[in-house]
């Protein structure tokens, strides 16, 4: 059995892994790391995202030594998420939002990578990303990620902050910016437009404005709007979210607290109007 | 045998009241008609589900209750809605051709909505409070409407 559970062993206390369960979830990490549509084991890789850079596939995160996580240090696991850098030091390609990532704070990557331990491991494969040409040479992700890439963890907040909090699961658990911000022609957000919705987000979509602009963003949803939506889905107008916010709700804003929940509403209802209406697809 | 019949009898009757309703009779004849008439039921769900937010916020046990009945009503309904032809070939709509090519499965979707609208009916009925009666309509729009959304509605 020792063998079959490498990372175990390394006396995750029984804390670490629940706060990190919770941080596991605020950062969505299993709609990406599990093939539901397929009934894939869980955080075993394989969910297709199509993008206009190519079709990417989480990989298989579970403590597996060989084709999960399993043979990581701490070091490894929050240089990957820090830097946006493998242990064998090649660069990830941005759709692995490292870029939000990096501002999660040391002791919370490390209570996240406790929960993960944790996990059953699973001895799936990783599936190759479908890349379009140019954007497939990971050498070129230097220069990239000197043009897009800010590392460093948020500075922590002070307990009861709201605002504080808000900014801290917008921006780096939950990274919503990572779909909600437009990209520009080489995918690095446009920070100017942060959070004012794309036209083609993931899979096609067009993602909406959170920005409190009232005519084109968020501006006349009140607190209790956001409540109902990241508890539940329900938007404003009474429908029902489907498609990829469908599953940011189900497997992450659902499972905060409801002291978390305020925070994002309040956070993002304090942020500047960006007028930027999102076009919607034929 | 005899019940057998009966059954066979009722399944019927069924058929001609669906047929006689305007929602089916036109939904075979007319694809573009169909999706109309879901676009706008649909859109009477979601009368529905913000009466039911207006009402939990009031404390209106009774008019959550009631609305949420409306919701059950539907869910009995809600395939019926759907007939071969009323997808976005017959106009702008969002519902995915894997409902057709997965009608069986598609067609038990809706036992979800009928259970979580009557645990809210129920819940609202027996004086649950705001937090219960949220929580119920929660996962009423998360586990019924949104897990359907997900796999059967393309994106905006």
């Amino acid at each position: 059995m020792g063998a079959a559970w490498p990372g175990v062993s390394s006396a995750a206390d029984a804390d670490a892994v629940k706060r990190g369960a919770y941080l596991f979830n605020a950062a969505g990490c299993v709609s990406c790391h599990t093939d539901f549509k397929n009934g894939g084991p869980p955080l075993a890789g394989g969910r297709a995202l199509k993008t206009p850079f190519g079709t990417f596939y989480g990989p298989n995160i579970t403590p597996d030594v060989e084709h999960g996580i399993g043979g990581w240090s701490d070091a490894d696991f929050v240089r990957a998420l820090r830097q946006g850098v493998a242990p064998d030091g090649s660069s990830y390609f941005p759709v692995f939002p490292y870029t939000s990532f990096t501002r999660i704070r040391e002791q919370d990557l490390l209570d996240i990578k406790a929960y993960i331990f944790s996990l059953p491991p699973s001895p799936t494969p990783s599936r190759p990303h479908e890349i379009e040409f140019p954007f497939g040479w990971r050498f070129l992700m230097g220069a990239w990620k000197w043009l897009n890439f800010e590392p460093g963890p948020m500075a922590a907040a002070a307990d009861g902050d709201e605002l504080a909090r808000g900014a801290y699961l917008v921006e780096a658990l939950a990274h919503c910016g990572e779909c909600h911000t437009p990209r520009d022609m080489l995918g690095g957000s446009d920070r100017e437009q942060a959070l004012a919705g794309a036209t083609e987000g993931p899979e096609g979509e067009s993602v909406p404005n959170i920005t409190p602009d009232p005519e084109t963003g968020i501006g006349d949803w009140s607190v209790q709007d956001f409540l109902w939506l990241l508890k539940a889905g329900i938007l404003p107008d009474g429908d029902v979210v489907g498609s990829l916010m469908g599953e940011v709700v189900e497997h992450s804003t659902s499972k905060l607290t409801e002291a978390d929940q305020r925070a994002i509403a309040v956070y993002l209802r304090s942020r500047p109007a960006v007028r930027h209406k999102v076009g919607k697809r034929p | 045998m005899r019940n057998r019949a009966m059954m066979g009898l009722l399944g019927g009757m069924a058929l001609v009241l669906i047929a006689g309703s305007p929602g089916a009779a036109s939904a075979a004849s007319d694809g573009a008609a169909a999706l109309a008439e879901r676009q706008a039921v649909m859109w009477s769900m979601q009368v529905h589900f913000n009466a039911i937010k207006d009402a939990i916020g009031a404390g209106n046990n009774k008019a959550v209750e009631d609305h949420a009945s409306a919701i059950n009503g539907f869910a009995k309904v809600l395939v019926n809605f759907f007939p071969k032809g009323s997808g976005p070939e017959a106009g702008k709509s969002r519902a995915l051709p894997k409902i057709w090519e997965e009608w069986d499965e598609f067609t038990k979707r809706p036992e979800a909505l009928a259970v979580e609208s009557e645990k809210l009916m129920q819940i609202a009925k027996s004086g649950g409070d705001a937090k219960a009666m949220g929580d119920q309509f929660g996962a009423l729009g998360k586990n019924a409407c949104g897990t359907c959304h997900q796999n059967y509605r393309a994106p905006r």
